[in-house]
């Protein structure tokens, strides 16, 4: 076949007709009317003057308006960059929804069908010789050139871009993750442009990689307090879709996160999900919304109030919900749309003016039927609610101590003014059925204090007031930290403590 | 701080076992050289690799306690001849986050006035600053000790030390005070035991193996520690290693490097 179809525009942007086209490549140089195309059933011979092999041919509806679209908007085809190919206007009708295209040359031919599937504004693009799609370009077609979905020679996407999870400190260096992929077909390198908002540029980073390749890249940014945004931009390189990327994190942590879902009520619950607040009080700037990480539905939270409460409901249904949980005093709230937690999403962000502030993925329930899917204590993880009722909307969730694989202290304010009364805070993460003790040892491997001998614990925090087991304070230097696990398994945690004055 | 100064000062009439005998009484040394975190190991024994070499020299140590990371620590140590002068600084840094450091200075002579009996005198001064949040710290103290041999093979010793002020304290500090007793039944073979702070006892065993070799070990006890030490004489170079066991922090390793004047 010397001419294939490429592109095809049926659904056209918004009431427009007139934008519909066929784009088509020559494989062959093909000779003038050499090719019958069969647009739904209006038949025309292709092409009007001869096509070099890899030539374009765009078939459209309205030349005059095709030209404003897609061409540089002279009135004239081929006086621009955008205006290279040949374009041949041709009164034809293409359906929304179930629509046929087909060529025909001598024995052989050549079609695509298609059933409505592309968004509005959206063409359908071949990608392989039997497969077509919705175009993946952001402007929704590609005539007269390579179609978006095909690999390109120079083509790097941008995969993943990350900071460590958990609470980040404003001040404190985190480091940015970068990973990319080289999704073309040559081996090529460039430059990462990072700009971390809302004052910082942060260096570039140069990559070059083989067809395939994943590289990690990673910087160093300082966060500051509250809202910080992150962008990337690849390259230039020869598809610029997946060139560019942007993350949002908050320091010092975030004012509200996802506490407790309900993806799997019993009959006569609805679904819904508790926010936390955990300074206690709203106040964050809308919108907040909540979006299924899979679904293109969201859910705009413009006003809502939780006033003093520290737990805000959200719910697909607040009659029933407060049929089947009565005397909740958290205020809940039912928005205007409701994306189905229990689909094959299975999961859910959580977003404060475009950032996604938190994200749950939760397993499927199975047989949990009206148990709900409970952040434990403020950790990053999460689990199914142990309740005796099966979930705690508007209420601390059943399990509210955190649990970590091994040992993970913090301290804080380290250095810390024992004189000045000022307690060193000792923040432990520990595992589940953990037997620990924690000490504190002079820099001459004197044992100064205990905290606590090995006992069962469970994560939480210990304070050192800076004084001996004697009670005597003990001087201005440099104190190791010794958190001991015992169960359910051996470790030890070393850190140090400085006591200033 | 205190303990540091104190830890220095302690060490002004510690001649290491293998030459206590006075005519290698060392005017001063920083007992920190390897490890200013742990100064009461060093009370009566500079690091056993050290132990018997008493000629003037230069050392530099470092080491990384306990494997912390963050935490560094080390020393410069001028050893003068006997008799003369020496001068020593440690310090100790942490990082990650939370700035530390900590400096000592510590100088002093000794004499020894008849043949039976040797005298000593230190001056430390010591600062630390740990950030900007909190002022600087400086600290000053005086020590000194006496050294005398009973008989040919047992000699007693007893300092006081770390008797001082600080830049935040309007009090002087308590004195430490130590004492020792060493038994020598050969030129190459010397036990020692001495009384420390805190309740502590300290046994050390120090053996020159040829010219250029020595090993050594010592028992410290609260909490009961073991160390051992070598040092290797090349030419006008030494280098010297210091295994130390913690039985709750782990074992560490320091290492030096003498240049000997």
């Amino acid at each position: 076949m010397p001419l294939l179809l490429s592109e095809v525009l049926a659904n056209e942007p918004g009431s427009v007709t007139s934008l519909e086209f066929i784009e088509l490549v020559a494989r062959h140089p093909v000779r003038e009317g050499s090719v019958l195309l069969n647009a739904n059933g209006d038949t025309l011979r292709l092409p009007e003057s001869p096509l070099d092999s890899g030539a374009y041919l765009v078939v459209c509806r309205d030349a005059q308006r095709f030209e404003a679209h897609f061409g540089d908007s002279s009135g004239v085809w081929g006086d621009s960059e955008y205006e290279t190919y040949a374009v041949q206007e041709f009164s034809m009708s293409l359906p929304n929804g179930e629509g046929y295209v087909g060529l025909t040359a001598g024995q052989e031919a050549d079609e695509f069908r298609w059933s409505g599937d592309a968004p509005d504004g959206t063409s359908y693009e071949r990608v392989s010789d039997s497969l077509w799609q919705p175009t993946e370009s952001s402007v929704g077609a590609t005539p007269g050139r390579r179609n978006a979905g095909l690999p390109a020679d120079f083509d790097w996407s941008l995969e993943r871009m990350s900071v460590p999870p958990g609470l980040l400190r404003s001040g404190l260096p985190v480091r940015l993750t970068i990973e990319i992929r080289n999704a073309g077909l040559l081996a090529s390198g460039g430059v990462v442009t990072v700009v971390h908002q809302p004052r910082d540029t942060l260096p570039s980073l140069l990559y070059s990689g083989m067809p395939g390749e994943l590289i990690e890249l990673s910087c160093e940014l300082v966060p500051h307090s509250g809202l910080n945004s992150v962008s990337l931009e690849l390259g230039p390189d020869d598809r610029a879709a997946n060139n560019d990327g942007d993350l949002a994190f908050y320091a010092d942590g975030a004012p509200v996160h996802l506490s407790e879902i309900h993806p799997s009520p019993s009959p006569g619950q609805p679904e819904w999900v508790e926010l936390c607040f955990p300074t206690g009080s709203a106040m964050i700037v809308p919108p907040l919304a909540l979006t299924d990480g899979n679904d293109t539905g969201g859910l705009p939270i413009d006003s809502w109030s939780a006033g003093s409460n520290r737990y805000l409901v959200l719910t697909a249904d607040s009659f029933l919900f407060a049929l089947a949980y009565p005397g909740i005093s958290a205020p809940v709230v039912q928005p205007q749309s409701w994306p189905s937690l229990n689909n094959d999403g299975d999961a859910l962000e959580l977003l404060l003016q475009g950032a996604v502030i938190d994200r749950v993925e939760y397993p499927t329930p199975g047989s949990r039927r009206g148990v709900s899917y409970e952040r434990i204590g403020s950790s990053a993880q999460w689990g199914w609610s142990v309740a005796a009722a099966g979930s705690t909307p508007g209420a601390r969730n059943s399990i509210d101590v955190p649990y970590s694989d091994g040992i993970q202290v913090d301290v804080d304010p380290n250095p810390f003014a024992a004189s000045q009364g000022e307690l060193a805070n000792f923040n432990y993460c520990v595992p589940f059925g953990a037997q620990a003790e924690l000490r504190l040892f002079a820099g001459d491997g004197r044992l100064v204090r205990t905290l606590f001998e090995r006992r069962a614990v469970v994560s939480g925090q210990a304070h050192w007031d800076g004084h001996a087991d004697n009670g005597v304070p003990v001087p201005v230097g440099i104190y190791i930290l010794q958190f001991r696990l015992f169960e359910p398994r051996e470790q030890v945690y070393l850190s140090t403590v400085v006591v200033a004055r | 701080m205190r303990r540091l100064l104190l830890a220095a000062g302690a060490v002004l009439f510690c001649g290491p076992p293998a030459h206590a005998a006075f005519e290698a009484l060392r005017a001063v040394s920083t007992p920190a050289a390897f490890d200013p975190l742990r100064p009461a190991l060093h009370f009566w024994h500079t690091a056993p690799g050290r132990l018997v070499d008493s000629a003037p020299r230069v050392h530099v140590a470092g080491a990384q306690p306990y494997g912390l990371a963050e935490l560094r620590s080390g020393a410069v140590d001028i050893t003068a001849r006997p008799g003369s002068f020496g001068l020593g600084v440690s310090f100790s840094t942490l990082g990650s986050g939370q700035y530390y450091s900590e400096l000592l200075l510590a100088s002093g002579v000794a004499w020894q006035p008849a043949r039976w009996v040797a005298l000593g005198a230190v001056v430390e001064h010591g600062s630390v600053y740990a950030g900007s949040r909190f002022p600087a710290l400086y600290e000053f103290a005086l020590g000194a000790g006496v050294r005398a041999r009973l008989s040919r093979r047992f000699s007693l010793d007893c300092a006081a030390t770390g008797l001082g002020t600080s830049s935040e304290e309007a009090r002087l500090f308590t004195p430490r005070l130590s004492a020792g007793l060493t038994f020598e039944y050969s030129n190459l073979l010397c036990v020692r035991v001495a009384s420390l702070s805190h309740l502590q006892w300290s046994l050390g065993e120090t053996v020159k193996v040829g010219e250029n070799l020595a090993l050594s070990a010592d028992l410290v006890t609260s909490p009961l520690r073991l160390s051992l030490g070598l040092l290797i004489s090349a030419g006008p170079f030494g280098f010297d290693f210091l295994y130390r066991d913690h039985p709750e922090l782990g074992g560490d390793v320091a290492v030096g490097v003498l240049f000997y004047t």
